[in-house]
């Protein structure tokens, strides 16, 4: 999980009192995590938007 | 000589319950007769306008306002009947005057710093006479932010006046109606900011009008579908995307009133102008602008954004969204008056009735309001949930936060910082960071003491900063920033700073020394 690698990195700062950089697998980790674990409550806004839009757009204001 | 082209007024003001009848004796002067129903929106202008404590008024005729004559052009000058190009504008002042001379006026109010409250154009067209229009919003004793406005230079006879305010106009059915009005009041209100177009209620029609026509569109009597409203918001130069607030079919209820408060309040605290489609139960569909909101220090109920509870089971805590505290929001309504409140529930529109909105976002911002807060919430619950801490003796600790999400342009962000009581260490680090010119930002806050957030005393202990320009999954965030009130668990004094660079996304932790709280941005009143 993104959240782990994340998470990871505050403990590892906490910890050693000092800077601490992303390996290239924890970046890619992250990067590919998170986009996994975002991408439905996203997309579950966007499809709300698209329909109150279908719903709507014929619909005047006066 | 020519014709007397200023006009000086003085208000009584030793009776107030006489002020509105005393201003609206000015009408007649300027050939406007009074009592229709059309007149309500310059009523309680005028209303408005004596709660400012005006003393004085100066008349100000054959004004030749941009909008008027692109109205005229458009429509009028096709009439038989010959009407007149230019309007009638009315300056209002705060002192008294020392003279009946309008030229002497002018200077006396010109050396007294903020006299001017501002100004009301009157159409020549009796049926709907109130053009463009900038006041002062109210200097009230409860916490109140008009947030959507800007500063507005006005010359008279040489003289330069200031007016900070957001512009209000009625509809003039003829040309456009509450859409266009609507339209027209957040393209002057950030035409400046946004060097975007400010197009007349005529251009708006035209524009809303140009590929989608439903019937005449002059006299445009039948109003605008939503289609066309997003398509003129669009032809101004913004990105048109409608956020939900209810369905059509069903009542508000508390779920969704909760859920839109959530959602409008991220743009209004933004100083975002927002389209607010209200559908009354048995009434017309109905466009407003939100320009700002109040401040109820006890409310009710906290509406949640998350919960976390760390693996360990050592800790939890809630997050409330900064929405809970605002009632109510504060609408300019082109058919009722300027600076009206749109509170939760009452007898006149009020937030039940919303059912969708239309914010007049910038087109390079990709991230939405919603989507910017799912992604910063995401994030924050990520990183906490997962932190490993060791058992307490006092068993579970329950510590309580306050998210409060909005977009801010990069240099107000830095000038925020800069004078804000951050450890320095922060200061320098987002005075250097390469940031965009817009960026999201979700401040962290103690619940404790909140609702003081209006007087600067709340505690500010992280933020969360996102590109705009980007999409939710990528994950672009440019800075986590976790004081040590937020790491409570950690008993120290350190909190950690995580960058991620824009450009090619390495991401760096860093200790913070002395992460001590620090005081939210507040907006105050100018």
């Amino acid at each position: 999980m993104s959240s782990n690698v994340l998470a990871g990195l505050v403990a590892r700062v906490i910890s050693t009192g000092e800077d601490n950089k992303l390996t290239e697998d924890e970046k890619k980790q992250f990067y590919s995590d998170f986009e996994c674990e975002i991408s439905q409550p996203v997309e579950k806004i966007r499809a709300e938007k698209r329909r109150a839009f279908e719903e709507m757009k014929n619909i005047a204001v006066r | 000589m020519s014709e007397k082209r200023l006009l000086v007024f003085r208000v009584d003001t030793d009776q107030p319950e006489h002020l509105l009848e005393s201003l609206l004796q000015i009408l007649p002067a300027i050939g406007m007769r009074s009592g229709s129903l059309r007149h309500t929106p310059l009523q309680n202008t005028l209303i408005h306008i004596g709660k400012l404590g005006v003393q004085c008024v100066l008349l100000q005729t054959n004004v030749q306002d941009p909008d008027f004559i692109a109205e005229h052009s458009a429509y009028y000058s096709k009439w038989s009947l010959k009407v007149p190009r230019y309007c009638h504008r009315l300056h209002f002042f705060t002192e008294p005057p020392e003279s009946d001379e309008p030229l002497k006026v002018v200077d006396q109010m010109a050396s007294v710093q903020d006299s001017y409250i501002g100004f009301v154009t009157i159409r020549p067209i009796s049926v709907c006479p109130e053009g463009a229009t900038i006041l002062k919003p109210l200097q009230q004793k409860e916490a109140h932010f008009i947030l959507s406005k800007d500063k507005f230079i006005v010359h008279i006879a040489g003289q330069e006046f200031s007016v900070n305010g957001t512009p209000f106009l009625q509809q003039d059915n003829a040309v456009g109606a509450c859409a266009q009005a609507s339209i027209w009041m957040a393209l002057r209100t950030l035409r400046r900011k946004e060097g975007q177009s400010a197009f007349s209620p005529a251009q708006i029609t035209s524009a809303a009008t140009r590929f989608l026509v439903r019937g005449r569109t002059l006299p445009n009597r039948g109003g605008l579908i939503i289609e066309q409203v997003t398509e003129a918001i669009r032809a101004a130069g913004y990105s048109p995307h409608m956020i939900p607030l209810r369905r059509m079919d069903s009542e508000a209820n508390k779920q969704t009133l909760a859920e839109a408060k959530k959602s409008l309040y991220t743009y209004v605290e933004s100083g975002i102008p927002m389209l607010i489609m209200l559908f009354p139960k048995n009434g017309e569909g109905h466009a407003v602008l939100l320009i700002g909101h109040g401040w109820d220090a006890n409310p009710q109920e906290l509406l949640e954004n998350t919960k976390i509870e760390n693996d360990n089971g050592h800790w939890r805590m809630s997050i409330y969204d900064a929405s809970s505290w605002v009632e109510p929001f504060y609408i300019h309504n082109d058919n009722s008056g300027p600076y009206l409140p749109l509170p939760e529930d009452g007898e006149s529109y009020t937030l039940k009735d919303a059912v969708s909105a239309i914010p007049f976002l910038h087109p390079d911002v990709f991230i939405d309001g919603v989507e910017a807060k799912v992604t910063c919430h995401k994030l924050l619950n990520g990183i906490l949930n997962n932190l490993h801490s060791e058992p307490n003796d006092n068993g579970v600790v329950e510590k309580n936060f306050v998210t409060r999400t909005y977009l801010q342009e990069r240099s107000d962000f830095r000038a925020a910082v800069l004078n804000s009581s951050m450890p320095e260490t922060i200061k320098s680090y987002y005075r250097l960071k390469w940031l965009p010119k817009r960026i999201w930002v979700m401040e962290i806050n103690l619940l404790d003491g909140y609702e003081r957030s209006p007087e600067g005393a709340t505690t500010r202990v992280g933020e969360i900063l996102l590109d705009p320009a980007s999409e939710p999954e990528d994950g672009c965030f440019l800075t986590i920033h976790l004081g040590s009130d937020i790491l409570f668990w950690d008993n120290g004094d350190s909190g950690v700073l995580i960058d991620r660079d824009a450009f090619v996304g390495e991401i760096t932790g860093s200790p913070v020394e002395d992460s001590r709280p620090y005081s939210p941005l507040v907006r105050h009143e100018k």
